[in-house]
């Protein structure tokens, strides 16, 4: 049971990975056919992203086959590699959108409030969310040392270009 | 000449200096270990006071920040698989792998000695036979140079073990990265999506820092937020890595598992060395070609990527063994061929000191000196490192929930700081999602990296070899050297193909 | 050889050992007290970082604030320039930068500004592109050069930078000028023109004299010819392209500039406070120690005028190529 589910979720990586190149692939040859390149002297601006695109939908196609061969061989299970985790994609998907979509917003408040008090904040909400043991103390203390941390190393150290900010 | 080496060591050897060469190391394995930031940002922000300071004490300043920072990348690397430099991305591979084994200890030790012997080969080879070498690295012209990334390239290919489909895929897509912003011939933009911003490029620091740190780091906050919802206390393996109950006297390197990496750490002193005097080639290019190499002619390959030592070894070696031949170019003919090397070129022109070839011969005695505050700093490195290392290993066995946030937080900051670039900030989440993403569908992601780095410098040369032989692509085998590369990398992968077959 | 510590070496090193370094040098206020930034389009380490460093040392006290010098070579410089037009008109962000990126650039670009925008307050140097040879090579002379390269057009492979860049423009105009042809080859910059030219792969390359000195006077390369309308101070011996009778000569000017929205007052302020600090005895040595060409600075007026006779010859070369 809990095999095949694995084993679903090994061809879905596959399947994608191979959609993934073809799709690049194919894109970037219709955009070197019909795109805007500025002629160069013997060899084309495009030959390096030409390259690179025949090798995505070589690759792709290699993954496919190999699919394929192993569908036919019945031995589908020879494609999971020892070792590989199992992903949380929920658990991934809260990462990036806490972390990664956090920190447009982190640094928009750096360049236009200041970058201390964005650290602060940002390292607070950080904090909360994702450490397992946070007590309410931590949560007080840890962000105003890295806020200060980044202080000291940041603007009194480096002297980091910002534009003026509004805060601190 | 007697009379040099004297006077020499009284300027390398005065104990201003020394302290120099003190302050400087620590300085750089406190900035290297910041992702983002490196001993070539700490350099840049003190040569102002270079026309202040006495040459030989400028010196010692620089080279033992320079030296400080190659090692310290490798500290994030492997404490928390966030590489600090961009050379330091190869050490990351097996660094992490063998901090999450409880040995963080064992790993962080073989990348200081690793570094340090790398280092003191290339020191070596810079002050007796840089005149030689630099000659060598002269013949390599944009035939040569098209003839090293071909060959670079297929090392790719062998670095992505049983996903070679996969691998060249990632390499392509870094390729492709690499090729957005300003074509190199005719200066035109392209790829750029309309975007004015990219039509610099993607820079290499955001990049690389994005694609392993970030993307590392966004995993690493997947699990705790995981157990912080389902309520889970720290379980019993995630609990023994703890600092509480994190035992390093059982994490010691043995003399034995020292000597086990010696030869991983020899390739890469070598290959580290050579490719360093190579303008234009890199720190990191070194680290993964040896980490490559390496792996290759281990008796115990299958274990890279999982933690191996001799992973450590000899990416650490390479990234380290750049930092006497990158000199090379700029002593012999006054060319800097990297950022680090351009930055002492200004520290040199700034204490009026012309580089070229008659810098040995117009101030002997301070580039004499600087030979030994060289080898010295290596020593400094050394003793530095074993007295920080305790206390680096018992910080990567911080709390992760207090740590991943910091550390992502300092990637940020570093990164802009890097450049004062905002659009690197944005660069670096992008290249963390790309990293995610390319995770989760299970890439490899070092021949993204490698793809990106040789990618420009492979297309140039191809296309400066075509103009210089008038579109003719025979050119390309019109070199010894080059087709010595390519019967290298044909010889390569047939005896990898007989030896792995011969070995099952 | 006895070793001295200098007393500006202690004081250097107990700022360095305090991390403070910058802030101790602040003085009483005057076009404001917040630090002066001299952003420059370049990676650091580069002539202009030296310049610009020299009048950060010099310039401070009698702009009355500290001065910081920033790096901001992001999107091929583009972004440096953008930080300065965006930044808040009080004079206290100025750029400082050669004609590629605020002429060049601006005029075969999309960018958000005129190259009127820019207004050039302190005119540092000119430097003089200087066409160069490997010593062993048969070109030792402007002469053999044209001659060779009439006798056999398009067989001369001739090493620049980026294209459209100030060690390109030149070899353009003169190819204009006699109808010689020869095979444009881009490089990464100066440092990689000279390695190909050491090691044989390439014919001829372009650069700026200081960085070739070292290797002239040992006697492994030969400057053939200079773009300018006298010799360079470093290497007199090397004629200029007027003196073998060609009319071709394009000296870069290095500037400081302001954007086009900082009031004149402060413009003139700052052109002025600059040129004190630049003048006084220490910053000369440290030009001379650096060979940086600051014996002959001048004002906002010679600025100008340089600054608009540097356009109008990048306007008409880019005509006749057809950018722009």
């Amino acid at each position: 049971m809990n095999e095949g589910r694995e084993m679903n979720r090994t061809m879905v990586k596959e399947l994608l990975s191979a959609a993934l190149m073809l799709t690049l692939g194919i894109a970037g040859l219709l955009h070197i056919q019909y795109g805007a390149w500025r002629p160069a002297p013997l060899v084309p601006s495009y030959i390096m992203p030409q390259t690179a695109y025949y090798f995505l939908l070589a690759a792709g196609v290699w993954v496919l086959a190999a699919l394929g061969l192993f569908a036919l061989k019945g031995r589908l299970s020879a494609l999971e590699r020892s070792g590989a985790e199992s992903q949380d994609l929920v658990g991934v998907g809260v990462a990036v959108a806490l972390m990664l979509g956090g920190a447009v917003v982190y640094f928009w408040l750096v360049l236009n409030v200041g970058l201390v008090v964005a650290t602060v904040a940002f390292n607070g909400v950080l904090v909360a969310m994702l450490a397992p043991n946070a007590t309410y103390k931590s949560l007080l203390i840890v962000p105003l040392l890295v806020g200060a941390a980044v202080w000291l190393l940041f603007v009194r150290m480096i002297g980091v270009t910002l534009p003026t900010p509004l805060l601190f | 000449m007697l009379d040099i080496v004297i006077e020499a060591s009284a300027l390398a050897f005065h104990p201003y200096v020394m302290m120099y060469v003190f302050l400087g190391v620590l300085l750089g394995i406190t900035l290297g270990a910041i992702p983002g930031l490196s001993g070539d940002m700490a350099i840049a922000l003190l040569l102002p006071f270079v026309f202040f300071l006495e040459p030989a004490l400028a010196m010692g300043l620089l080279v033992g920040i320079y030296k400080g920072g190659l090692f310290g990348g490798s500290i994030s690397a492997i404490s928390f698989g966030v590489p600090g430099t961009p050379g330091a991305a190869a050490t990351s591979i097996d660094g992490y792998q063998a901090k999450l084994q409880g040995k963080p200890s064992k790993a962080l030790h073989t990348a200081l000695y690793s570094s340090v012997i790398g280092d003191t080969t290339s020191d070596l080879v810079l002050i007796f036979i840089a005149v030689p070498l630099a000659a060598v690295a002269l013949t390599f012209g944009p035939i040569e140079f098209f003839a090293l990334y071909a060959f670079s390239l297929i090392l790719i290919a062998a670095l992505s073990q049983g996903m070679v489909a996969k691998g060249l895929a990632v390499a392509a897509i870094g390729v492709l990265l690499a090729m957005i912003g300003r074509d190199p011939i005719t200066g035109a933009s392209r790829l750029t999506f309309g975007m004015p911003g990219l039509s610099g490029g993607l820079s290499l620091i955001p990049v690389l820092i994005g694609i392993f740190a970030i993307s590392e780091v966004v995993f690493q906050g997947a699990k705790l937020w995981r157990r912080k919802v389902d309520k889970l206390m720290d379980d019993v393996a995630e609990q023994a890595s703890l600092l509480q109950g994190y035992d390093i006297s059982k994490d010691k390197l043995t003399w034995a598992e020292f000597k086990s990496t010696l030869k991983a750490t020899y390739i890469g002193a070598a290959v580290g060395t050579f490719i360093g005097a190579l303008p234009g080639a890199g720190q990191s290019l070194a680290a993964f070609m040896s980490y490559g190499l390496a792996q290759r002619f281990s008796r115990r390959s299958e274990e890279f990527g999982k933690g191996s030592l001799e992973g450590i070894a000899s990416a650490e070696s390479g990234n380290s063994a750049t930092c006497g031949s990158t000199f090379i170019p700029l002593f012999a003919f006054g060319i800097p061929g990297s950022a680090t090397a351009a930055l002492f070129g200004a520290a040199f022109i700034l204490m009026g000191m012309t580089p070229g070839p008659s810098l040995l011969t117009d101030h002997t005695a301070i580039i004499y000196a600087l030979f030994f505050t060289l080898i010295f700093a290596n020593l400094v490195n050394l003793l530095l490192g074993k007295i920080l290392l305790p206390y680096y290993s018992r910080i990567a066995m911080i709390q992760p929930g207090f740590m991943i946030p910091a550390v992502f937080i300092l990637a940020i900051v570093g990164t802009y700081a890097a450049n004062n670039s905002v659009m690197d900030v944005w660069v670096l989440l992008f290249a963390g999602l790309l990293g995610v993403t390319l995770r989760l569908m299970g890439f490899p992601l070092a021949p993204l990296v490698l793809g990106f780095i040789i990618g420009p410098g492979a297309e140039r040369a191809l296309r400066q070899s075509m103009i210089m032989g008038g579109g003719d692509w025979w050119v390309l085998v019109k070199s010894p050297i080059a087709i010595g590369f390519y019967i290298a990398a044909f010889a390569l992968i047939m005896l990898f193909t007989f030896a792995l077959r011969a070995r099952k | 050889m006895s070793f001295k510590m200098t007393k500006m070496a202690v004081a250097v090193s107990a700022a360095i050992l305090t991390f403070s370094a910058g802030n101790s040098l602040a003085a009483e206020p005057s076009l404001g007290d917040d630090p002066i930034r001299i952003v420059m389009p370049y990676g650091a380490g580069g002539s202009t970082d030296i310049t610009a460093r020299i009048i950060a040392a010099n310039a401070a006290e009698h702009c009355g604030s500290r001065i910081d010098v920033v790096s901001m070579p992001g999107a091929g410089g583009m972004e440096g320039l953008q930080f300065v037009a965006d930044a808040n008109p009080n004079g206290h962000t100025i750029l400082m930068a050669d004609y590629s990126a605020t002429i060049t650039q601006t005029l075969t670009e999309d960018t958000p500004w005129e190259v009127e925008d820019w207004v050039p307050i302190v005119h540092l140097t000119d430097w003089k592109p200087t066409v160069y040879a490997k010593a062993d090579h048969d070109i030792q002379s402007i002469e053999d050069w044209i001659e060779l390269a009439e006798a056999e057009p398009n067989t001369l492979v001739f090493g620049h930078a980026d294209p459209l860049s100030l060690v390109h423009l030149p070899l353009v105009l003169l190819e204009q000028e006699t109808g010689i042809q020869n095979i444009h080859l881009p490089t990464t910059g100066g440092g990689e023109t000279r390695t190909m030219i050491l090691g044989g792969h390439i014919d001829l390359g372009m650069t700026l004299p200081p960085s070739i000195v070292s290797n002239v006077n040992d006697g492994e390369v030969t400057a053939i010819g200079v773009f300018a309308d006298e010799r360079s101070d470093v290497l007199p011996d090397v004629p200029t392209f007027k003196e073998a009778g060609y009319d071709v000569s394009f000296e870069a000017p290095l500037l400081v500039y302001t954007f086009s929205s900082v009031p004149e007052s402060i413009q003139q302020q700052l052109s002025e406070c600059i040129m004190t600090g630049l003048e006084s005895d220490t910053a000369q040595a440290m030009g001379r120690q650096a060979s940086a060409g600051l014996e002959n600075v001048q004002g906002l007026e010679s600025a100008q005028a340089v600054y608009r006779d540097t356009t109008e010859r990048v306007r008409e070369v880019l005509a006749a190529i057809g950018e722009g």
